[in-house]
């Protein structure tokens, strides 16, 4: 049985991309089949982690939504660029990066039914065990859709007080288009905090599960970007949560 | 859904008026039962009347009139496939926003 995970936050820099990039390669080291998809269209940026650029890129999500191409040609096998042991598979369907398509994006909008039938066909034509939706901050229609479709929405915010608010808002929209499945994730975590408080503060706020509580990682800001962090660094706190969090989304 | 849900859903379709443009945005817009249902529908991609019926806990005869009204309400579509009949959100009839006239400079 196949699912959507969608990763979303209120507000931007929580760490999504990282987030959906180190769970969906996690999920592939344990033999699934997972697609991610960057419906961040208006700043796109899952695909540097996972070492692609422009010139990798013949079609996006974006040519798909044009009408261009099918789904299925905007996806793309990355498993191989991971240099890692995965039993699995990870396809990336990036949005795109050129300024030009971006800007009409931001002038024209698309067709939001065809996203939701992308979702769907990707699932079936690549015979996906998991499709991640790395979402764009804050409401819009296509986040709306995101959550909307998602058998499981995972909701990141780092503890700051800004988040914590926006968060507030994204559950109760969450909660009034009935998702079936919720878990928080607190990201950035200064490690003067204890990560237990943390996790029952979070959990009693908003009623809501967390799944993971990531410290800040001086690691992570050193990496850049410049690849899976899990894959860098499978030692690390942050990976053991990662690990922790990948198994939670695959349960429920 | 519970049985509440759709007797609240059954009081929401009585004000309601006929869906033009459904967005997400207007998905979520509108009333709880109805935008759970929509969501729901959404979630599955297309159902069937007994999909429904399991989902209200409710008799296929009982859904079907309400299943009606939000067809002509423009708020989902039937399609026939193969004998079968399958609902889903009448959703992304347009674009997030309109495409402008003139010359494209990109």
């Amino acid at each position: 049985m196949s699912k959507i995970v969608s990763i979303h936050s209120f507000r931007g820099g929580t760490g999504k991309s990282n987030t959906t990039a180190n769970t969906a390669v996690l999920m592939a080291m344990e033999g699934k089949r997972v697609g991610v998809i960057d419906t961040d269209i208006q700043s796109p940026g899952i695909h540097v982690l996972f070492g692609m650029d422009e010139k990798h890129i013949k079609y996006s999500l974006n040519d798909y939504l044009w009408g261009k191409c099918e789904i299925e040609e905007a996806a793309y096998d990355v498993t191989s660029y991971l240099n890692a042991n995965i039993k699995g598979k990870v396809f990336l369907i990036p949005s795109s990066i050129k300024a030009g398509e971006i800007a009409r994006v931001l002038r024209e909008g698309y067709d939001i039914g065809l996203l939701n039938d992308g979702f769907q066909d990707l699932i079936d034509k690549l015979n996906l065990d998991v499709l991640a939706i790395d979402t764009h901050p804050g409401l819009n229609e296509e986040t709306l859709l995101s959550i909307a479709v998602s058998d499981v929405l995972a909701i990141i915010l780092r503890p700051d007080n800004q988040d914590y608010q926006g968060t507030g808002v994204t559950v109760e929209v969450a909660r009034k288009l009935d998702v079936p499945n919720m878990v928080l994730i607190v990201n950035k975590v200064p490690q003067v905090f204890n990560p237990d408080a943390v996790k029952a503060q979070v959990e009693n706020a908003y009623k809501c599960p967390v799944a993971a509580v990531l410290p800040h990682s001086d690691e992570m800001m050193a990496l850049a970007s410049g690849g899976i962090f899990s894959l860098h660094y499978p030692d690390h706190p942050v990976t053991a949560e990662y690990k922790r969090l990948t198994t939670t989304l695959l349960a429920v | 859904m519970s049985a509440e849900l759709f007797e609240r859903l059954q009081r929401e379709l009585v004000s309601l008026d006929e869906a033009s443009n459904l967005t997400m945005t207007a998905v979520f817009m509108l009333p709880k039962a109805l935008t759970k249902l929509l969501s729901w529908i959404i979630r599955n991609k297309r159902v069937q009347i007994e999909d429904l019926a399991a989902y209200f806990e409710q008799p296929v005869e009982t859904v079907q009139p309400i299943i009606d009204s939000l067809v002509s309400k423009k708020f989902i579509e039937r399609t026939d496939e193969i004998g079968e009949t399958y609902y889903q959100v009448n959703l992304g009839t347009q674009r997030t926003k309109p495409a402008p006239s003139g010359k494209d400079p990109w």
